[in-house]
This record gives structure tokens, C-alpha cells and sequence, in this order.
């Protein structure tokens, strides 16, 4: 169990750093396919600057 | 969840867009939802001529109805009563003295249009979004993301529940605050969709003026599943009361005799146009449970002549402020306290209960005066609500208790 934790930590760490790079500069348009939406949409950094939070509170819903 | 959460479409890797779900194989953004694909950098420029729902009708159709893809599914729901309301539509037209919706004063159905049909279901809304009125967006469960994927099952809690909250949600999933167990069936992992259908969800109404919320094809019964239970001659109170008692008159949690928790009623937050949450209100709240009463809605498929009866928030003066006051002429004709089918259903309730050597009857069968209270009668009618005293005429137990228990 331990040696899997230990192993897993790296990859864990090496991932989630990679994924700061890739999305280091939102505005960037770094997508290349060739849906301009998906810029956007799959994007979670330019998402954030583009919708930020605060606003709207949920309805809690009907009947 | 935050805002931009509830769009985000998360792609693994490097991975296509097509992979998480097929529709994004053949159909782009725009193709469905408008707007220009052009201008990743400026948002407003993006989203002009945007259909924020595509899946909402126009002219007759949506986005889902195109020629090869559900034809079939649009056609039919266009005259359902999710997306029309028929139920609710019906009983507006009842009450104002009219046979059909379309008849009543523009006001009206101006105001309804506006305030009550921002609750009709849209494809989308159960099969891919949260619904509008509970905030919209993409769900997410845990830290997964549901991105925008077409879901070919609605989701209990993202769907169902998001519109069907105060009552049925309340209800089926229990509420430890309030000291309210869970329906029997939520214990055993049943979701609405085991009970409920698609067919039930999708179907067309035939007639439009005359289908309301209990009169629809496609629901369940308890006694579909349940027939041999029913039958089982051992269980007295199953073979005494057999059709003339509904299931929900023993099964469902009531409150007023204590041990499960309380029944949800509307009134317990919301009276003639206003929430009513402060805990004053709360704790002298006259109807919060449910009552016994006449059954309203008698029929070969609800054959009881006793049911459990909600009391529904619609005063004469409910639509005034849609400029339509006096137009509920008809008040007086249809029970505001309304068959109810509560979704908190336990084998043994309040009303059936024996334990310490007590009869079967003793919490339930009014015998010396106890137990008036979970019956619906006309001076209590009188007493909190006087002007629905003619509404429920048809629905008062009064004169129609079996002769030998004594009040
Ligand atoms: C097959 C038609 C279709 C395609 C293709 C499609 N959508 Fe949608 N989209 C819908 C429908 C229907 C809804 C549900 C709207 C609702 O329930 O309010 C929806 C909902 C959304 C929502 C959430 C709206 C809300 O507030 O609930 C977003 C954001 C969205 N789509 C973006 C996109 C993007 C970006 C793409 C391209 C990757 C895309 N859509 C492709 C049909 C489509
Ligand atoms: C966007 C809101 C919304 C969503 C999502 C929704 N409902 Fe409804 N539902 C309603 C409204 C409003 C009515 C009342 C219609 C009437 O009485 O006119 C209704 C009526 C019903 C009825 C009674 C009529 C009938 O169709 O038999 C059932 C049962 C029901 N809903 C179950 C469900 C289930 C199960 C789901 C999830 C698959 C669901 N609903 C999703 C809003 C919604
Ligand atoms: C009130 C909720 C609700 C609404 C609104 C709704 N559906 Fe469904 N839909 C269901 C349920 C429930 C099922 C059955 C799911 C299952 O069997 O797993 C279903 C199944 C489906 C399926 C797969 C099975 C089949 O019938 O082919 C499709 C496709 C579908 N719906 C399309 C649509 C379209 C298109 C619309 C709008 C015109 C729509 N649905 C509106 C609840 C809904
Ligand atoms: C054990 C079966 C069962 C399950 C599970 C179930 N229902 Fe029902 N539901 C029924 C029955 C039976 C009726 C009454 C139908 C009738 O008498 O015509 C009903 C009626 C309804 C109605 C219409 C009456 C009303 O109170 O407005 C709605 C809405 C509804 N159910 C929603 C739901 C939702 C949402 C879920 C899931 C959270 C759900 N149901 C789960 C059996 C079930
Ligand atoms: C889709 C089938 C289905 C429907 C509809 C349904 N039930 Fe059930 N119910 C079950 C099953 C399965 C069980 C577990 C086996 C059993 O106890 O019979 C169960 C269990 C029960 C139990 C016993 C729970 C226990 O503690 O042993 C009661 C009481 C009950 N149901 C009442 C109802 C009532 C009342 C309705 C109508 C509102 C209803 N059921 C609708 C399938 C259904
Ligand atoms: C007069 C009260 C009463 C009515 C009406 C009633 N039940 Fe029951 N039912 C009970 C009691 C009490 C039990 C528990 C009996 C026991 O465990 O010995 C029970 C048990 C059950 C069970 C558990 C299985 C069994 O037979 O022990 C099911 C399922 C059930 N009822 C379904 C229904 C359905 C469906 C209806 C409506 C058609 C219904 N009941 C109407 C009082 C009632």
C-alpha cells in the first residue's frame, strides 16, 4: 500500500504541473481544432476569467 | 458549483471532443446552439445569436427533431405534460370559469406564461443540463464533470429532483433535520425511473383540456407491483380495506401523531403567493401534514372513497397581481386541499401502529373523539381557511364516516 502511495505521488505531482503549463496563459488560443467554441468551453482557466464566480444564488427548485 | 463550472466541457489529454459522446462527431456548437465560431476572443461577438436552449420548440420543433435524428421523440413531446403543463394549465381554467386554458382572460395567461411555464422541461433539461430553475449548467458529480454529454437517463438528483424539490424530493430522501425517514424504496435503491418511465415522460396528451397531473397514461400504480401483497388475505388490513382505502392512507408518513417526521406539504413554505419560512410561521404552521379525506379524483383506476389530501397554495386572490383579480369565478367549485400520492412510503406509519398491545385501528378509526385530527373536516376548513370552506365541500369526511365510530 505504501510503495503504491509513493509511487503514485510523483505521478500525481507531474501531472497536476504539466496542467499549470498547458494553461498557463488563457488568452493564448492554443486549440487548434476547428470549433472556435471549444476554445472557450474546454478551457478551464479562460472559463474562470471569463465566468467568474459570485452573482446568482441557485433557486432551490418546485414543486 | 461556480459559474464556470456549469460550462465547461473537460477534454482528457489530448483528447477529440467526439469521445465524449457521439453527438460531437457529426454536429458542431453551432450547428445546434448558433452563434460564431469565429471569434474565440471576444466573447459577446461569440455568443451573438445564441439559442441558449436548443432543445426549447420553435415553430413547432427543436434542434433534437432534425430530419435522421428523434423525429419521433420531438413530435410526441410537443403535446406533453412536461413541456405543456397541461395539469396545471387545466386546473387555471377550471377556476376561472372556462373549459380550456387558451379561454381564459389574457392576463391570465399572460402571467402564467411568464411565471409557470419557466418550469416546463426542455429535452435538455433532462437529459443533458441541470434544469433552469435550479441554476442550469453542466452537473458535476464529485469531481467529475459531466460535460455536456447526452445523457440517455435523467439523473434523480440533477434532473428529477432539481424541479420535483420541495415535495417528492423531500420526501423520498428523507430529511434528518426534520426527523423524516426515507421512503422504503429509496432505502432499497429504487430511483424515480424505476416507478416512472420514459414513455410516461415523453408521451403525447390526447386531450388536452381534460389531462391533468393523475389522469395520465404511462403512471404507476402500486398495485402493479404489489398485487399478491394486496391480496394476502393474512394481512387484515389489506383484505378489509382493499379498494376502498388508498395504499397511501396507511403507508405514508404523516406527522401529526409523531414518530416518523412530517409529510411536506406546500403550505408549510408557501401560502397564497408568499414563502413563509420564518420559524413563527413555521411552528404554528395549521397544515403542514397531510389529511384523510374523500376522494376527489374517484375513478375504475382510483376506485377508494378515502385518500391522503394536500393543501395547495391557490387563494381567489392568487393571480391579482397578473392584473387578473375577481377572474377566479370558480373558485368555490374545486378543493384547494387536493389528492396527494406523498413519496414517503414505510411499511408501518403512525396509523397503523400497534405497538405496546395496541388494536390495529386504535391510531387511525375516530372511536371516542381520537384521531380527529388526521381527517379532514369542514370546521377545521372554517376555522384556518373560511373562505375555502365551499371549495372542499366534496372532500370533508363529515357525513361520511361509517356510522359505528363515534365522534
Ligand atoms: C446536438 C445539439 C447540441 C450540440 C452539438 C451542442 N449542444 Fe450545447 N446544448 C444543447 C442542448 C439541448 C442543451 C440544453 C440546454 C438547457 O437545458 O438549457 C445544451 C446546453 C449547453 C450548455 C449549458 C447551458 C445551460 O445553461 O444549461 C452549454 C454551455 C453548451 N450547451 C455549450 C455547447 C458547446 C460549447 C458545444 C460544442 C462543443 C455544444 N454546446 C454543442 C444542444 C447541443
Ligand atoms: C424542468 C423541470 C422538470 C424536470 C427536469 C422534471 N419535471 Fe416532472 N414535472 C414538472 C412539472 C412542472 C410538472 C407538472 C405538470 C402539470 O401538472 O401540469 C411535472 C409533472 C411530473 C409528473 C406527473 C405527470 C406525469 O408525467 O406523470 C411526474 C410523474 C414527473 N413530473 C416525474 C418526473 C421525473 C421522474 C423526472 C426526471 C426524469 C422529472 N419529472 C423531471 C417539472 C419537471
Ligand atoms: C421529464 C424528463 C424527460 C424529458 C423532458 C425528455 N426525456 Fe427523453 N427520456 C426520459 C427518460 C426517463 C428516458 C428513459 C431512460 C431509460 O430508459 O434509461 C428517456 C429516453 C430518451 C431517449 C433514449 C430512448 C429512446 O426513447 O429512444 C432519447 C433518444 C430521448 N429520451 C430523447 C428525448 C428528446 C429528444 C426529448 C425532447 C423532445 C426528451 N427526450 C425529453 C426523460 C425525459
Ligand atoms: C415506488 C415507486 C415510485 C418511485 C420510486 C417514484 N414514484 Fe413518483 N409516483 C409513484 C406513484 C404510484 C404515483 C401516483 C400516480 C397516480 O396515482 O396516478 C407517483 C406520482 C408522482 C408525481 C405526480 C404527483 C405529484 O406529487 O405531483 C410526481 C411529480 C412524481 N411521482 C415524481 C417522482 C420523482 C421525481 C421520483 C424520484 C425522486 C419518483 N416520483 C419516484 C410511484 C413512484
Ligand atoms: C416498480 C415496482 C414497485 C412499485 C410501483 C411500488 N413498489 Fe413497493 N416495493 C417494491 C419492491 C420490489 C419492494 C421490496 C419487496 C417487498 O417488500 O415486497 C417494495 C416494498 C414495499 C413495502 C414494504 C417495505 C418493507 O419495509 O418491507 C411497502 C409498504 C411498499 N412497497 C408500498 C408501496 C406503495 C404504497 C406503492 C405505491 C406508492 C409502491 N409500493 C409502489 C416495488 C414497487
Ligand atoms: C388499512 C391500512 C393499509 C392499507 C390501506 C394498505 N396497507 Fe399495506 N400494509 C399495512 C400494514 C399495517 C402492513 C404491515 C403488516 C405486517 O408487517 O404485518 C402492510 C404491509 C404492506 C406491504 C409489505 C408486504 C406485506 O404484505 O407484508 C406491502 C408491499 C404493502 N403493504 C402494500 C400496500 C399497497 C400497494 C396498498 C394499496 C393498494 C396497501 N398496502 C394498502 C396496512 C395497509
Amino acid at each position: 500500500m505504501t510503495k503504491k502511495i509513493l509511487l503514485m505521488f510523483p505521478i500525481v505531482f507531474f501531472l497536476a504541473c504539466t496542467q499549470i503549463i498547458d494553461e498557463e496563459d488563457p488568452y493564448t488560443v492554443a486549440y487548434s481544432g476547428d470549433d472556435g467554441c471549444l476554445v472557450c468551453h474546454t478551457n478551464e482557466a479562460r472559463l474562470k476569467a471569463l465566468a467568474p464566480a459570485g452573482g446568482d444564488d441557485d433557486d432551490p427548485g418546485g414543486g | 458549483m461556480e459559474p464556470w463550472e456549469k460550462v465547461y466541457i473537460k477534454i482528457r489529454g489530448d483528447g477529440d471532443i467526439s469521445q465524449i459522446d457521439d453527438h460531437f462527431a457529426e454536429l458542431s456548437c453551432i450547428d445546434c446552439h448558433n452563434g460564431n465560431s469565429n471569434k474565440p476572443n471576444d466573447k459577446a461577438a461569440a455568443h451573438s445569436g445564441l439559442i441558449l436552449d436548443p432543445s426549447e420548440y420553435v415553430d413547432g420543433t427543436n434542434s433534437c427533431g432534425k430530419a435522421g435524428c428523434h423525429e419521433n421523440t420531438v413530435a410526441n413531446y410537443k403535446n406533453s405534460m412536461h413541456q405543456n403543463l397541461y395539469g396545471e394549465k387545466r386546473m387555471v381554467a377550471l377556476r376561472s370559469g372556462v373549459s380550456s386554458f387558451e379561454q381564459c382572460p389574457q392576463s391570465t395567461q399572460d402571467g402564467f406564461n411568464g411565471e409557470c411555464t419557466s418550469c416546463h422541461a426542455t429535452c435538455g433539461q433532462c437529459h443533458i443540463s441541470i434544469p433552469n430553475s435550479a441554476g442550469g449548467g453542466f452537473p458535476k458529480s464529485g469531481p467529475i464533470y459531466s460535460s455536456h454529454r447526452f445523457k440517455k437517463t435523467p439523473d434523480m438528483r440533477n434532473n428529477c429532483t432539481a424541479c420535483h424539490g420541495s415535495r417528492v424530493a423531500h420526501d423520498y430522501y428523507g430529511d434528518d433535520e426534520a426527523g423524516r425517514d426515507a421512503d422504503v424504496h429509496y432505502l432499497m435503491g429504487f430511483d424515480c425511473l424505476d416507478c416512472h418511465s420514459g414513455a410516461e415522460m415523453h408521451s403525447a396528451v390526447t386531450d388536452k383540456d381534460n389531462t391533468h397531473r393523475y389522469n395520465y397514461e404511462h403512471a404507476p400504480k402500486c398495485e402493479k407491483c404489489h398485487s399478491s401483497d394486496i391480496d394476502d388475505a393474512t394481512n387484515k388490513y389489506h383484505s378489509i380495506h382493499k379498494e376502498k382505502t388508498s395504499c397511501y392512507v396507511c403507508h405514508a408518513v404523516s406527522t401529526t401523531k409523531g414518530e416518523h417526521g412530517s409529510y411536506n406539504n406546500c403550505t408549510k413554505c408557501h401560502v397564497a403567493d408568499e414563502w413563509k419560512t420564518d420559524p413563527d410561521y413555521q411552528n404554528n404552521n395549521p397544515a403542514e401534514d397531510f389529511k384523510i379525506g374523500r376522494n376527489p379524483l374517484k375513478s375504475d383506476k382510483r376506485p377508494y372513497n378515502f385518500v391522503t389530501l394536500r393543501h395547495i397554495p391557490i387563494a381567489r386572490t392568487s393571480y391579482d397581481n397578473w392584473g387578473a383579480s375577481g377572474t377566479l369565478t370558480d373558485y368555490d367549485k374545486y378543493e384547494t386541499w387536493k389528492l396527494a400520492t406523498p413519496h414517503s412510503i414505510q411499511r408501518w406509519t403512525a396509523q397503523t401502529d400497534t405497538t405496546g398491545g395496541k388494536t390495529c385501528s386504535e391510531k387511525c378509526h375516530i372511536i371516542n373523539g381520537n384521531n380527529k385530527d388526521i381527517y379532514i373536516f369542514e370546521e377545521y376548513i372554517q376555522n384556518n381557511w373560511p373562505d375555502e370552506v365551499n371549495s372542499n365541500k366534496d372532500v370533508v369526511v363529515d357525513d361520511h364516516l361509517p356510522s359505528w365510530w363515534s365522534k
